[in-house]
């Protein structure tokens, strides 16, 4: 690059900067006064997600294990081992188009590479979008937690929707009422679950107390969308690639 | 003597290609332009994200910079491909419409309107990726209670927005371009 050249782009800057100083003055400084604001509050402001973050290592779930019934009603949704180091909080909804693309794609490695390892756990936090039966969906995973599969009755509903819906571009099915009790029970029979306790459970309050409370840690994680997932108290909106998840899961692993 | 619509357009594109095609600063400042909008883009719904690696004393430069680079993926993997096709076009679109907007501020020929549709173009640009990576979480379900009932059409909107930036973004390269006198370009 010869010096006619680094001349000319210094040129060009200062010329645009003085377009800007001479002719938009005020407006440089309200713009200057957002950056500032906005730079200030990156650098000092609160990290909601940290602070929740640091009082979630230790979730109060009294199922420990996804793979073993307990009698104790389950107060988390667990996938993975309930005792791996590392945390990974997931908010999501089974008729989100989103939240299924990312079970798709970037999840399935999350799983095989970091969760049936034993390497790290999802918490799994309903945050309901899409109408009540998806809010019936979401509180039934107690019920499926309470059986101790979980996992099962969340992959079957991710399959359900994706199957029968979203690969093939039907999105209308997020705003139809798809789900009752009874055909949560049926598709929990298909996950290997005891269909008739677990409808009779999706039709009651039981788990009621324990889905409030994990839906409402959608607010103070200041969660806005889904699927949302927080790794090492870092938020990661929408569905990424695989490689950035595995980036920050290899941050976490180092510490 | 008002010239013809077909006239204009081909005067545009000429003084467009001129700028940006034989001049290498603004090629370069096309490039860097398009980059920028294309990685804020990706990564507006995640800045907090972006903060923390980038003051991650654990990682390196390289390891940074990669990081970066995984967001392009998305592009090509959460991203559906017309979206994706919708997203490139505004950036570059962008990185066009910045090359040409310097052009004529430094000729103090100046065009509110063109640059009103380019903020906006780029407001849009934005409000795409966010609408694509989980926006319509929250928009489907509210568009639905007013009352629209292809949730089709409202899963695409990050495209619909990428589009009316992208048609923004050529009415101000086409308004701005028009009023550059040709001579100033030999």
């Amino acid at each position: 690059m010869d010096a006619h050249l680094v001349g000319g782009s210094i040129n060009v800057f200062w010329d645009t900067m003085l377009y800007f100083v001479y002719m938009k003055k005020t407006l440089l400084i309200v713009v200057s006064v957002c950056l500032l604001g906005v730079g200030l509050y990156l650098a000092f402001g609160k990290d909601d997600t940290a602070a929740d973050q640091s009082s979630n290592k230790q979730p109060k779930a009294t199922t420990q294990s996804n793979h073993t019934s307990s009698s104790a009603a389950p107060t988390e949704l667990f996938i993975g081992n309930a005792n791996a180091p590392i945390m990974i909080i997931e908010y999501g909804d089974y008729k989100c188009p989103k939240c299924n693309d990312f079970h798709q794609k970037a999840g399935k490695d999350i799983r095989r590479e970091w969760v049936d390892s034993g390497k790290a756990k999802i918490i799994y936090r309903p945050y309901p979008l899409f109408g009540e039966d998806s809010g019936l969906a979401l509180y039934a995973s107690f019920c499926a937690a309470e059986q101790g599969k979980f996992t099962a009755y969340h992959d079957t509903m991710f399959s359900f929707m994706w199957d029968n819906y979203f690969s093939k571009s039907n999105f209308d099915a997020t705003t139809q009422k798809l789900f009752s009790p009874e055909r949560l029970g049926e598709l929990a029979g298909e996950a290997g679950l005891d269909a008739a306790a677990f409808t009779t459970c999706a039709g009651g309050r039981t788990h009621a107390t324990a889905y409030n409370l994990t839906v409402d840690k959608a607010a103070s994680d200041s969660v806005q969308g889904t699927p949302t997932l927080i790794i090492g108290g870092q938020k990661i909106v929408g569905p990424q690639p695989y490689s950035v998840y595995k980036a920050l899961l290899e941050i976490e692993s180092a510490k | 003597m008002k010239l013809p619509l077909t006239v204009k357009l081909k005067i545009a594109c000429r003084n467009t290609l001129a700028i940006v095609c034989t001049k290498p600063l603004y090629s370069l400042l096309t490039v860097a332009a398009a980059i920028s909008m294309l990685t804020i883009i990706i990564w507006s719904l995640n800045y907090q994200l972006v903060g923390y690696i980038l003051t991650n004393d654990g990682l390196s430069p390289l390891q940074k910079v990669r990081f970066f680079s995984y967001g392009y993926e998305a592009l090509f993997s959460s991203f559906d491909s017309f979206l994706s096709v919708s997203i490139i076009s505004l950036s570059f679109l962008f990185g066009i419409n910045i090359a040409v907007l310097t052009y004529s501020l430094r000729r103090k020929i100046a065009s509110t309107r063109a640059t009103g549709a380019s903020g906006l173009a780029a407001t849009l640009g934005i409000l795409s990726s966010g609408c694509a990576a989980c926006g319509t979480s929250l928009l489907g379900p509210l568009l639905a209670t007013l009352g629209a009932t292809s949730l089709t059409a409202v899963h695409n909107i990050g495209a619909a927005f990428s589009i009316i930036g992208s048609l923004l973004l050529l009415y101000s390269i086409y308004k701005i371009t028009l009023q550059t006198q040709t001579k100033n370009l030999t």
